[in-house]
């Protein structure tokens, strides 16, 4: 993958990132969102409260490993980054099933349901795919001095 | 070294522009795509809302806004309250061609009160005539429903559940049965019986923040079921000349009337997709006109080694086949993906019964926007071909040299 191609691809992950962890809080909020903050003193009683919280540590993950490949392209990079994305979007899916950690209540029609969760599946998805590019086209072979 | 080959090296030789072109059209197949499921789904929805009303006719209070509000009950479950003169029901029952009625009484629960569950559109019913509800249910209900006091009959998008009771105007109900999902109002909707309307009515004035004031006999719809045969237009004008202070509702018209307040949404949205769409093409014809310009001394060089003009319209021609067929197939599950993710998000905020059709319709959709796409982006893309072709070998080489 060329440095300029690299680096769009990096600047497209951060957003993803972005996107993993403002769905929860501004995109489709879920229940407590006005109290979804690092140092609220409140103390959620809503379990959907922790799903957004764990989202916001992925979406945050996500846009460090879009920050490093932007900084440092290289081939190494680019596929240990990309494994750690496939990893990651995996969490970013698997966190929104119930089944998995019990992100949310039973309300089959509430906002959380039927958006917060679609929504952080897809971007998920999206993220997994980036990582596989990644590791299947990692690019030049970075020259060490 | 076949024309495909050289095809596909060349998307991978210029990965950039290759994605370039092939997300314009990934974003527009997916819109289209999205949009055009929506337009169908909805529509399809109407239509089983339609077919499954069982009333031939319904008679509610006369004025516009009435229709409306009981169309959107109808359709959507939102609470609509009007009420007919109590003698309405009996001069309805009296019209020849009229096989039987069934009457219900509309109400609507109060939102932030310590006397009610939540805000939930009720409709009390006559057990005995009705004809439209028990069909629904998805268990028979026990013999012992007489004995419980006050009982309800939940559509299966409230969640409560058999033996579960809920508090509204300060009477409790306790769940007798849940309705299979119907797609329509009727999913939103509490069911409960006339007496049981009543003992709340009367309960309200001492427990309730609000009091009910529903007079005895109010009624809000009747259903009427004609008789066999029948012509279903001349019944309704009937209808209306033996109580001029009522409409007559058909179930057609219910669809006509959801129908007529989506076209205006529906239109601009196949507006802003055409537009979409066009800029999508114009797009990646650009795109491809430019790699074609900045290859005109390669392709020059291969009509010079002998290569016949032919294998080479083939070759880009494959290359345009590849990036817009990948990219329109992929819009195209994106847009369907994106439908089945928020489907139960974008019926509540189009407040239609369900946006998605059927697995054939969006099979065939899928299919055909997928071979639509895929052709337009090739004939937009192909074209600025022909003039490079016409140009001489050695005319390419030399311009190829020169940009």
């Amino acid at each position: 993958m060329k440095t300029k191609l690299s680096k769009i691809f990096a600047a497209i992950i951060a957003v993803l990132g972005l996107f993993v962890a403002m769905i929860p809080k501004y995109i489709f909020p879920i229940c407590e969102s006005g109290d979804l903050s690092f140092f609220s003193s409140y103390e959620p009683v809503m379990r959907c409260f922790w799903f957004g919280r764990i989202e916001l540590f992925m979406g945050g993950l996500v846009v460090l490993s879009g920050l490093i490949l932007f900084f440092r392209p290289t081939r190494e990079t680019h596929f240990s980054i990309g494994a750690l994305l496939i990893g990651l979007g995996l969490v970013i899916i698997l966190v929104s099933f119930n089944t998995v950690i019990g992100s949310t209540c039973g309300h089959d029609h509430s906002l959380c349901q039927i958006g917060t969760k679609p929504a952080e599946r897809i971007v998920g998805s999206i993220v997994i795919i980036s990582g596989l590019i990644m590791v299947f086209f990692p690019g030049k072979r970075f020259k060490q001095k | 070294m076949n024309d495909w080959y050289l095809a596909l090296s060349q998307i991978k030789r210029n990965p950039l522009r290759s994605s370039l072109m092939a997300s314009g059209i990934v974003i527009a197949a997916a819109v289209m795509t999205a949009v055009a499921l929506l337009i169908v789904g909805v529509n399809e929805g109407i239509t089983n809302t339609v077919n499954r009303l069982g009333a031939d006719i319904m008679v509610v209070p006369r004025g516009e806004e009435v229709a409306k509000q009981f169309n959107e009950a109808l359709i959507t479950g939102k609470p609509a309250t009007f009420y007919l003169d109590p003698s309405a029901a009996e001069k309805v029952s009296k019209v020849p061609g009229v096989d039987h009625t069934s009457n219900q009484t509309f109400v609507e629960t109060l939102t932030n009160a310590r006397c009610c569950a939540g805000k939930f559109f009720i409709v009390a019913f006559d057990p005995v005539t009705d004809f439209t509800i028990k069909p629904w249910l998805k268990s028979k209900v026990p013999q012992s429903i007489s004995q419980t006091e006050n009982w309800m009959i939940v559509g299966d998008r409230i969640l409560l559940r058999q033996g579960n009771e809920a508090q509204f105007y300060g009477t409790s109900f306790t769940v007798a049965g849940v309705l299979e999902p119907t797609g329509t109002g009727m999913d939103w909707t509490i069911y409960m019986s006339e007496k049981s309307l009543r003992k709340m009515v009367i309960a309200s004035q001492a427990k309730a923040e609000m009091p009910l004031r529903i007079r005895q006999g109010d009624v809000s719809t009747i259903l009427v079921k004609a008789e066999t045969g029948v012509d279903l237009i001349d019944l309704a004008e009937r209808i209306e000349q033996a109580a001029p202070e009522i409409q007559v509702v058909l179930s057609s018209t219910v669809a006509k009337l959801a129908r007529q307040q989506l076209f205006a949404i529906a239109s601009v949205l196949v507006c802003v997709v055409a537009g979409l769409w066009v800029m999508a093409l114009i797009m990646s014809g650009v795109i491809f006109s430019m790699a074609v310009r900045e290859r005109r001394s390669q392709i020059g060089l291969l009509i010079a080694k002998g290569a016949n003009k032919r294998f080479i319209f083939k070759m880009l021609t494959k290359e345009s086949i590849a990036i817009a067929a990948t990219s329109s197939l992929s819009g195209c599950l994106v847009g369907l993906l994106i439908v089945i993710s928020f489907r139960e998000l974008l019926s509540n905020a189009l407040g239609t019964p369900d946006v998605l059709p059927t697995a054939a319709t969006t099979a065939l959709f899928v299919a055909a926007f997928n071979v639509l796409g895929t052709a337009t982006a090739v004939i937009t893309a192909i074209m600025p071909v022909i003039s490079v072709l016409k140009a001489e070998p050695y005319e390419s080489i030399k311009q190829g040299r020169l940009t």
